[in-house]
């Protein structure tokens, strides 16, 4: 119904007022959508009945579980990589780096020990954009390498944007712990 | 001490002989060996190294002064014990490495670089003697030497250009009459030198250059001590860079044959129609070169320039000429290259005022004759003025001007004020009428260094050379992926430093950049599996 269709928009529009949130992300995720900002009214439709929301308050109570969406790692990976194409301008290849920067800090928050370096990084870097493959695997040396960049492998077919950053990292390690 | 030093090596053969004997005759015939043991390694193994490092008549000591018999005599001697060799070897790498060291450090001075080469193949030659006569051409001692001689090639970062140089030097005509054995033997020692070059595209750059330059300018002794060269070349590293340079003479062949057609056919044409001479543009004698643009070391871009009008007539009437054989192609000048006879008169004034005629030809690049004929047409230009009429690049127009103005006093056919050596807009140039020269016939050298590049040029050739690096790289993980269609990352940069090697040592991050790229332009993808396993997307 008309009336259904705009509560559901009123829905939408409020949990999305947090702005570039977690959940906006997550929400959009669900929904499949592919351009950021817009819903299509199939994304809307089908993603609405995937997440089992037939109502209004369905659909608020569900938006506020939408971290169990992302609990399981390979759920989450898949949620990772889904928000470079979210993030960037729909018909560049690669990601500009104040968008990268901005969902890092939303999506690897609690994730990544040396997320707030990594920005700083970055931010000073000269390179202008992120590539997808760079993008995907900042996770796994997220998820995999320890704090102490221990287990770096300098031959492990890392991007070479990653190399360099614990090039960085490793003296600021080394000084502030000795 | 150093009879001392020789007189321990032969007192200590003496000794091992001695109780050699000793022990044969007195004992039984089994404890010989262990007792020439014990005596080698009191004598030998013990000292080996104070011996060898002795300052005044250790190791380095007989090879700076070539005693190759003394040397030949501790050979033997160390050779008797575990790592006897090796000490002495190491000796020797150290000194060897300390003769690349001041050599490299001794060749700043541009104009030094066929020397330093020189200087270089006189070094290998010695120690290839040394191998010969006191190191019994020993393997260990061959590929010490071989490879230290590699490491002052690479650490050397112009070594590729100044082979290259060297080379040109050699092939250049009128080069203190080497007879052919000698070239031939000398051209040997520089192909040695070249197999321990690790940036053989850089060379084979250069090279292409002077190749060039010697065919443009007719320099070369001969296309056989040419083709002899490139042959030498391709036995070294296959035939990717030789054939382009074959490439070069057969323009060069083909050209004589097509100019002297068209000089026939000007002379007939001349001959039939005296009324209309003026249309054939016959009044320049030219002589035209034909180059194909992929076999020549050309500037990318299309340099234009304003020819004085009779050069003008005469190369559109050439190019008519050609079209019509060869249609469908495109000919464009290159004023970079090329020369002109171009006639000159002098108004000489004498002391009383009395004025004569001085004729000369002068011989000058193109740019130098665009410049001298714009001087028909008016006595004095503001250099702004030249820069606009004879629309050459600045670079070249300051070099051609400055070579014709202030550079060699025998050379001064313009005059320049003020006689700074740099220019600026409102210099004034004008004919220099004083200008005289024992010689009918004077040649212009433009200010070219004809030793080595300067740095900036360096730098660009530097930058080209690594663009076309990249395209190797790529082209070679590409033929490997289509190969195995997966690939492990670490055994891909093996695989492609392998088949690159010939050409240059790709590093692996060079390799790296090459496979992101490659992965961002959806050539490769990451297996989704393992990270470090690369897939071919076809």
């Amino acid at each position: 119904t008309v009336d259904g269709r705009c509560k559901v928009r009123e829905a939408v529009v409020s949990t999305q007022s947090t702005g570039y949130s977690i959940n906006a992300l997550i929400f959009s995720w669900r929904l499949g959508v592919v351009v950021q900002g817009q819903i299509t009214r199939e994304e809307f439709t089908n993603g609405l009945m995937a997440l089992g929301c037939d109502s209004v308050d369905k659909l608020k109570s569900r938006v506020s579980q939408l971290d169990n969406d992302i609990r399981h790692p390979t759920k989450f990976k898949d949620f990772y990589q889904y928000t470079f194409t979210f993030a960037k301008d729909t018909g560049a290849k690669n990601l500009g780096i104040e968008d990268a920067l901005r969902t890092w800090k939303i999506v690897l928050a609690g994730r990544f020990s040396h997320l707030e370096d990594w920005c700083t990084f970055i931010a000073q870097h000269d390179r202008r954009s992120i590539t997808r493959d760079t993008w995907n695997l900042l996770l796994d040396f997220a998820s995999t390498i320890n704090s102490d960049l221990s287990n770096y492998d300098e031959e492990g077919a890392w991007p070479i944007l990653i190399d360099e950053f614990v090039g960085w990292l490793r003296p600021r390690i080394n000084t502030s712990t000795s | 001490r150093r009879v001392r030093e020789a007189v321990v090596s032969t007192q200590s053969t003496g000794r091992i002989k001695e109780e050699a004997e000793r022990a044969k005759h007195y004992l039984d015939s089994s404890s010989e060996g262990p007792i020439t043991g014990v005596v080698e390694r009191e004598l030998i193994s013990v000292h080996m190294k104070t011996i060898v490092e002795m300052e005044n008549s250790g190791v380095v000591y007989m090879l700076r002064n070539d005693k190759q018999e003394d040397l030949r005599c501790m050979y033997g001697l160390l050779a008797r014990v575990d790592e006897g060799l090796s000490c002495m070897c190491n000796a020797m790498k150290v000194y060897i490495r300390e003769c690349g060291k001041t050599l490299v450090d001794s060749e700043g001075d541009i104009s030094n670089t066929i020397a330093y080469v020189q200087s270089l193949l006189d070094l290998k030659e010695r120690f290839d003697l040394f191998l010969k006569n006191s190191f019994c051409n020993d393997n260990m001692f061959k590929q010490a030497i071989c490879s230290e001689f590699e490491d002052i090639q690479n650490q050397n970062s112009k070594s590729p250009e100044y082979l290259s140089l060297f080379i040109d030097d050699k092939m250049k005509k009128g080069n203190k009459g080497l007879s052919e054995q000698e070239l031939e033997r000398v051209l040997d020692q520089t192909i040695v030198l070249f197999k321990f070059l690790q940036d053989k595209d850089i060379f084979e750059r250069y090279y292409k250059q002077h190749l060039a330059k010697r065919l443009l300018n007719n320099r070369s002794i001969s296309d056989d001590a040419e083709k002899n060269m490139i042959s030498k070349l391709k036995t070294e590293c296959g035939c990717q860079f030789t054939c382009k340079l074959e490439g070069m003479f057969k323009d060069v062949n083909i050209s004589n044959t097509v100019n002297e057609n068209f000089k026939s056919k000007c002379k007939n044409r001349s001959g039939e129609a005296s009324s209309s001479a003026a249309s054939s543009g016959s009044t320049v004698d030219l002589n035209v070169r034909v180059l194909t643009t992929g076999y020549w070391p050309l500037p990318p871009c299309k340099i234009v320039c304003n020819l004085p009008k009779e050069a003008e007539m005469a190369f559109k009437s050439f190019k008519k000429f050609y079209l019509e054989d060869y249609n469908g192609r495109q000919l464009n000048l290159q004023p970079h290259l090329g020369h002109a006879d171009v006639h000159a008169n002098f108004n000489h004034r004498k002391e009383g005022g009395e004025v004569t005629t001085k004729k000369h030809i002068l011989q000058v690049s193109t740019y130098q004759m665009c410049v001298l004929m714009l001087f028909n047409r008016q006595v004095t230009y503001k250099y702004k003025d030249i820069v606009v009429e004879s629309n050459i690049p600045e670079k070249e127009l300051k070099r051609a001007l400055l070579s014709l103005s202030v550079g060699r006093v025998q050379q001064r056919v313009l005059l320049k004020s003020p006689k700074s050596r740099d220019i600026t807009g409102d210099d004034e140039f004008s004919v220099n009428d004083q200008f005289s020269s024992k010689l009918f016939r004077v040649k212009i050298q433009t200010a070219l260094g004809s030793k080595g590049e300067s740095d900036p040029e360096r730098q660009e050739t530097r930058q080209k050379v690594d663009d076309d690096r990249k395209h190797e790289i790529e082209a070679a993980i590409v033929r490997i992926m289509k190969a195995r269609k997966e690939h492990e990352h670490n055994v891909l940069i093996t695989e492609v430093t392998g088949l690159l090697k010939s050409r240059f040592l790709p590093s692996p991050s060079s390799i790296k950049n090459r496979i992101e790229s490659l992965i961002e332009r959806e050539y490769l993808v990451r297996s989704p599996n393992d990270r470090k396993v690369y897939m071919y997307l076809a």
